[in-house]
């Protein structure tokens, strides 16, 4: 007699037990990397305070443990992070899970709204103009779409703010809230909307392109299937048919691609974020880079990974839902 | 009757001229390969439009486009000719696509050549790292990478090169996989021919036509990076860059907004360039997979 485990808890164990490898990789990778970079925290800091005497410097490096060999120090860090301790930032004079934790919200709503709103438009619009291949509506749509997929999201972002905030003045320049609006309950909630349209519309419409485009051919690959042609031989209606046949089997390869390029829709954020200074993980990625926080880039490195391995494991459950052939073991 | 139509086919056409009959029924394509051609032209002729420095102070800044036909594009606020800045940095966004490409191919087809043809624990390893790559945000890494390596030309897009090469690493992979199990490769084998030599001479070959599609694709997002980059202020400094400029733009948006439209639209065209290439390729080199 064993337990009756349901199949998704093992599947998810399963993944679990494969993602700490990659995680312990990419850790101990960016730890050898960053620890070649010219100048380490003791630099930045003496930087900081316009030098010190060399005695002063010595202490320093032993109180942080610089003075240790690499193998000693990454051992020390690699213990610390198994407790999800990432050390502390000199930069924001904070523990590194704070400054991460109060960047992580703004980050995550900017990545669901422009991944749904690019998902579900996308795929509408791709099986939109399959339905018309190569009529006028489909011509205008595919080539939106590859204008859009050559724009780069920063050059989008400008021009939108151009139009929109400078010329027309209907949405805020950046920022997250209205810093002086001290707004509650719906305002809050409308203030924050509307500093997220620009943002979320530069960041999706270059992923709308990629699934509009995958889409389109997805849909046109299906449609041309037998078992399509029977169940319109049967007498299924061509929204029926649409829904219920077609869509379901073209979705799969637009869901794969949707895990394969969450993490450059991660890293696109950083641009957006910057330009747009909203005050989310893209965007301190950034500024610890140019100020050398060292402590800081490791800790969004692994925050990204883990969100990155937990969006792929959705996308998964997503694809075998999806697709019934698909056991989860 | 058959016979004699058979001796009457005309001779078989070469392949350059099969391969160019298929790319010409796509007219996308045709236009890929003249914006194309006109970004190649600027950066071969950069020297002649302007021989001069481009980051020099070529007249009263802020001029507005098709005013003074010295500077036919306008200057931006520092009085440098956006013209020629266009021409120059379509030299550097080439430069950057092209070797960002190759490198990110040659990493990629080491690699999935090793995993794709031995398999088993090399396999194993090399996937991990793969997908060590493939999950941090490549954007976050190339930050980190500049950081470390500087901003020179050189190493900018050797970082572009590392942050790129797992989508063909897997593609080769999977090529390879299904092919090392054909009679070509058993042949070569029995032949004594070394592990190397049928890697490299006898599968890589065979697997190269969607990696050849792929490259536009890599050259593609290698520009667009570079540009997000020098956007960033991150970039070589010492060349002009269209990335660059836009980020210059920004500051003179409100007055000036042609600053950062204009080299804008050039990366826009470039890029929508290499997408339209890709896609005729496609259809030259994989002719079954798309019939109209």
């Amino acid at each position: 007699m064993s337990l009756p485990v349901p199949p998704i808890l093992t599947y998810a164990l399963r993944r679990l037990v494969q993602a700490v490898p990659v995680i312990i990789l990419i850790m101990v990778g960016t730890f050898l990397l960053l620890k070649l970079a010219p100048g380490d925290t003791v630099d930045a800091l003496v930087g900081d305070m316009g030098g010190a005497d060399a005695a002063f410097i010595a202490r320093l490096r032993a109180e942080y443990g610089l003075d240790q060999p690499v193998w000693v120090q990454l051992w020390r860090y690699m213990a610390k992070l198994a407790t999800f301790d990432f050390g502390w930032s000199f930069v924001y004079e904070q523990p590194v899970s704070r400054v991460l934790m109060d960047r992580l919200g703004t980050t995550l709503l900017l990545m669901a709204t422009s991944l749904s709103l690019a998902f579900t438009i996308g795929i509408a619009l791709g099986a939109f103009a399959a339905r018309r291949a190569y009529s006028l509506t489909d011509n205008v749509i595919s080539t939106l779409g590859l204008v859009f997929y050559a724009t780069p999201s920063f050059f989008l972002s400008l021009m939108m703010m151009l139009l929109f905030s400078v010329k027309l003045g209907w949405l805020p320049v950046g920022g997250i809230k209205t810093i002086a609006g001290f707004y509650t309950g719906w305002d809050h909630v409308v203030d924050v909307a509307l500093h997220l349209v620009m943002p979320t519309a530069a960041l999706s419409l270059i992923y709308l392109s990629f699934y509009l485009r995958l889409m389109r051919a997805s849909v046109l690959e299906v449609a041309e299937l037998d078992y399509v042609r029977t169940a319109r031989a049967k007498g299924a209606g061509e929204t029926r048919l649409m829904f219920h046949h077609i869509m379901r089997n073209a979705l799969l390869p637009v869901v794969t691609l949707l895990g394969l390029q969450f993490s450059t829709l991660l890293g696109g954020s950083v641009v957006v974020e910057t330009i747009f200074t909203l005050p989310g993980l893209g965007q301190l990625a950034y500024q610890s880079v140019v100020q050398r926080d060292m402590n800081t880039l490791m800790g969004i490195i692994f925050l990204s990974s883990v969100i990155v391995i937990v969006v792929n494991f959705l996308t998964d459950l997503l694809y075998a839902r999806l697709d019934s052939r698909i056991k989860l073991t | 009757m058959t016979l004699v139509d058979a001796d009457l086919r005309p001779p078989e056409p070469s392949r350059p001229v099969v391969f160019w009959r298929r790319y010409r029924r796509n007219r996308a394509a045709l236009l890929g390969l003249f914006l194309f051609a006109i970004v190649v032209f600027m950066a071969l002729t950069a020297g002649l439009v302007d021989p001069d420095d481009p980051l020099r102070r070529a007249g009263v800044p802020l001029t507005a486009p098709f005013v003074d036909w010295a500077t036919p594009l306008g200057t931006d606020q520092l009085g440098r000719d956006i013209l020629s800045g266009i021409f120059y940095g379509a030299r550097i966004s080439l430069l950057v696509g092209v070797v960002a490409t190759l490198i990110s191919i040659a990493i990629g087809v080491v690699i999935g050549a090793l995993a794709g043809y031995f398999g088993g624990w090399v396999d194993d390893v090399l996937m991990r790292i793969t997908e060590a790559f493939q999950t941090i945000p490549n954007f976050v890494l190339l930050l980190a990478l500049v950081a470390i390596l500087g901003s020179k030309i050189e190493w900018i897009t050797l970082a572009i090169g590392i942050v790129s090469w797992t989508a063909p690493a897997r593609m080769v992979r999977a090529e390879f996989m299904s092919l090392r199990g054909r009679e070509f490769v058993d042949a070569a084998r029995n032949l004594g021919v070394s592990n190397t030599a049928i890697i490299f001479r006898e599968i890589l070959p065979n697997a190269l036509p969607p990696i050849v599609v792929y490259a536009s694709v890599i050259m593609a997002l290698s520009i667009l990076l570079e540009s997000a980059l020098a956007f960033l202020g991150l970039g070589d400094p010492n060349y002009a860059s269209w990335g660059n400029m836009i980020g210059q733009g920004r500051a003179v948006l409100r007055t000036a907004w042609y600053c950062a439209a204009i080299p804008g639209v050039a990366i826009v065209l470039t890029v929508l360039s290499f997408s339209l290439l890709g896609e005729g390729l496609n259809d030259a080199l994989n002719p079954r997979q798309k019939q109209r």
